[in-house]
């Protein structure tokens, strides 16, 4: 277990700037989750971590150590890589062994290392086989163990899960955050899949155009987006674009008006209010609720536990709600039926606008 | 209906390509001094009769000690070239990548016409006849086949997965031990088809060398186009069979190293 402290970390490839200007610091025994679109700079990031890009500027630590300048064989991290990248031309003791025979630990020590860290990711027996007779699930299996075997001062992946089916993602990715609690890894996990990192990691980091927009905890972050990118790319969210007003009310361009949560925006800022479609109510029991909309069902679908509907209304664009389906109490209503939707206005969030889209 | 004329059309390419190479075979062992149907009997006589010939056993061994240089110096080059030309960007790359592959291009005939030229001009200069050992040769053959070499290594090295490497680096390797532990060993299929295919084309070179043999130095093609100059009888046969098995074998034991239909 170390700490990682990245400050000020640029890097150019070029003209384009992968990483700009990027700090973040992890202590201790945290899984942290870089989220974002693709090309925002997550595997630059992560590679540079490992030592395999070079910052442009910027200083990277590990523990007490600083590593800017330091060849990623020296580093001490271990990298799981979306593509498993094991030896196909050596046994899995042999996989897991080439560490610590890099760091001339006797046969002895290296094989009892290796049937540890095999037992961990629960491959005992596996020893001989090549790479090639695993399967997916059992080869990211390997290169975890592989990686671990070093002990390395931070655990990088980078979409370890992104080749493996629905199933195997679960239960690799319980396995992964299960090691990493257990050992205490200061660990990176890179992923373009918010449930992914939703599931698995203690602090969020959502990226984008190489910069942070935001860190935190998931719930922090899906409750308390700080702009319209970050709540729309962390689930899906019904945004309102207009200006906050005194008195905790909120108008909308189309001359709406809501009553909206606390914030600390100054009245009269131009602000988006954001929706999520699972705050918003339908029917009669909407009309109790603090902001009502008369609206028209422009879509209904159903998705097993959830009903997403459409709805269009005078003054805004569609926005959509969705509804828990419980057995027997399913919405229902014909394309075109006057509906009346309403939400509380603590569930709706206000986010600054900066004239992003 | 489509199955059935799809596989008659397979089966009458594959008749197409190996019927001569059994008819070969099969009239190595005929025992007629002529080519006659059906063969009056068989005979093992044609191989002792090829044996006992020097031209084609000077030929033979002369092929082999061409083919096997040649092969060992492309195959080595060969590898070092794809290397800096897969991995590395750098002015002139194209231009080099071009170079050498142009030998591809060029008719053999040429080539060996333009080395011929070349080789003369070096024993009127330096004094140096490389022509009258096997050196000229061996040059030749290696021109001719390490434009083989690059392209089968090359294609072998943009196909591999470079993380594994990183992973090698990751865990601990220096560059070096990164190259010997896991490049060489993941580009062993490139190798492995470079050389394969390096003994087969000059091997069975003719045009190329046809210009640059002298007296005592002849290939074992050339040693046969000879022959057929003056003779038709199974003996051509004969030293043809041996080719062809000295090919198989070599074919057999590869593909127990590497399976030959993963690389080719
Ligand atoms: N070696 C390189 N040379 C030039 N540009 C690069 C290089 N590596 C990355 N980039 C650029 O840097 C930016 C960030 O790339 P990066 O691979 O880090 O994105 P990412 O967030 O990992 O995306 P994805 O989710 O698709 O994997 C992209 O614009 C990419 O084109
Ligand atoms: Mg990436």
């Amino acid at each position: 277990m170390a700490s990682l402290y990245i400050k000020n970390v640029t890097k150019d490839f070029g003209p384009v700037r992968a990483i700009d200007n990027l700090s973040l610091a992890i202590e201790g025994p945290e899984l942290i989750a870089l989220l974002g679109p693709s090309g925002c700079g997550k595997t630059t990031l992560l590679r540079m971590i490992a030592g395999f890009v070079e910052a442009t500027s910027g200083r990277i630590r590990i523990g007490e150590r600083d590593v800017t300048d330091v060849p990623p064989n020296l580093r001490n991290t271990g990298m799981i890589f979306q593509s498993y990248a094991l030896f196909p031309h050596m046994t899995v003791a042999e996989n897991v062994g080439f560490g610590l025979e890099m760091r001339k630990i006797a046969k002895d020590e290296r094989m009892k290392r290796v049937r540890e860290a095999l037992s961990l990711v629960h491959l005992n027996g596996y020893e001989d086989r090549y790479p090639k007779q695993m399967s997916g699930g059992q080869r990211q299996r390997v290169a975890i163990a592989r990686a671990l075997v070093i002990r390395p001062d931070v655990f990088l992946l980078d979409e370890p899960l992104s080749n493996l089916d629905a199933v195997l993602r679960q239960s690799v990715g319980n396995e992964i955050r299960e090691l990493q609690q257990r050992l205490g890894l200061t660990s990176v996990f890179v992923t373009h899949d918010q449930k992914e990192a939703l599931m698995l990691a203690d602090r969020l980091v959502v990226m984008k155009a190489g910069r942070i927009i935001q860190e935190g905890s998931g719930s922090d972050i899906y409750n308390h987006p700080n702009c319209r990118f970050v709540a729309s790319f962390l689930g899906k969210s019904n945004f309102f674009e207009g200006h906050r007003q005194t008195g905790g009310s909120f108008t909308t361009a189309g001359g709406l008006t809501f009553r909206c949560p606390d914030s600390n925006l100054a009245d009269g800022a131009s602000a988006l209010l954001s929706v999520r479609p699972e705050s918003i109510r339908l029917g009669p029991e909407a009309s109790k609720l603090d902001n009502t909309l008369e609206a028209k069902v422009a879509g209904i679908t159903y998705l097993g536990s959830l009903t997403e509907v459409e709805l269009g209304f005078p003054g805004s664009d569609n926005i959509t709600v969705q509804l828990q389906n419980r057995p027997g109490a399913e919405f229902r209503a014909d394309i075109g039926a006057a509906v009346l939707a309403g939400w509380t206005a603590g569930s709706a969030h206000l986010i600054a606008d900066h004239g992003e889209s | 209906m489509t199955k059935l004329i799809a596989s008659s059309f397979v089966t009458a390419v594959l008749a197409f390509l190996v019927l001569p190479v059994i008819f070969i075979v099969w009239v190595a062992f005929f025992d007629s001094s002529f080519l006659t149907f059906p063969p009056p009997g068989y005979t093992f006589h044609w191989f002792a009769e090829a044996a006992r010939n020097p031209v084609f056993l000077n030929g033979f061994v002369t092929s082999l000690i061409v083919v096997a240089i040649a092969s060992t110096i492309s195959v080595f080059s060969g590898a070092m070239a794809a290397i800096v030309l897969v991995r590395y960007q750098f002015p002139g790359r194209e231009a080099l990548n071009g170079l050498l592959l142009s030998p591809l291009i060029i008719p053999n005939i040429v080539l060996g016409i333009a080395l011929y030229i070349f080789f003369i001009a070096i024993a009127d200069t330096l004094s140096i006849d490389l022509i009258a050992s096997n050196v000229g040769l061996i040059i030749a053959h290696t021109m001719l086949v390490l434009p083989w070499a690059v392209r089968l290594i090359g294609a072998n090295l943009i196909g591999m997965d470079r993380s594994i490497e990183e992973a090698a680096c990751n865990l601990g390797a220096k560059s070096g031990t990164v190259f010997f532990r896991v490049t060489l060993p993941l580009m062993r299929g490139g190798i492995v088809a470079a050389a394969l295919f390096s003994f087969i084309v000059s091997f069975e070179n003719l045009e190329l060398s046809l210009l640059i043999v002298s007296p005592g130095h002849t290939t074992l093609p050339i040693a046969q186009m000879q022959y057929l100059e003056f003779n038709m009888d199974p003996t051509i046969a004969a030293v043809s069979t041996v080719q062809i098995l000295v090919i198989a074998a070599l074919l057999l034991i590869t593909d127990r190293f590497v399976k030959l239909s993963r690389i080719v």
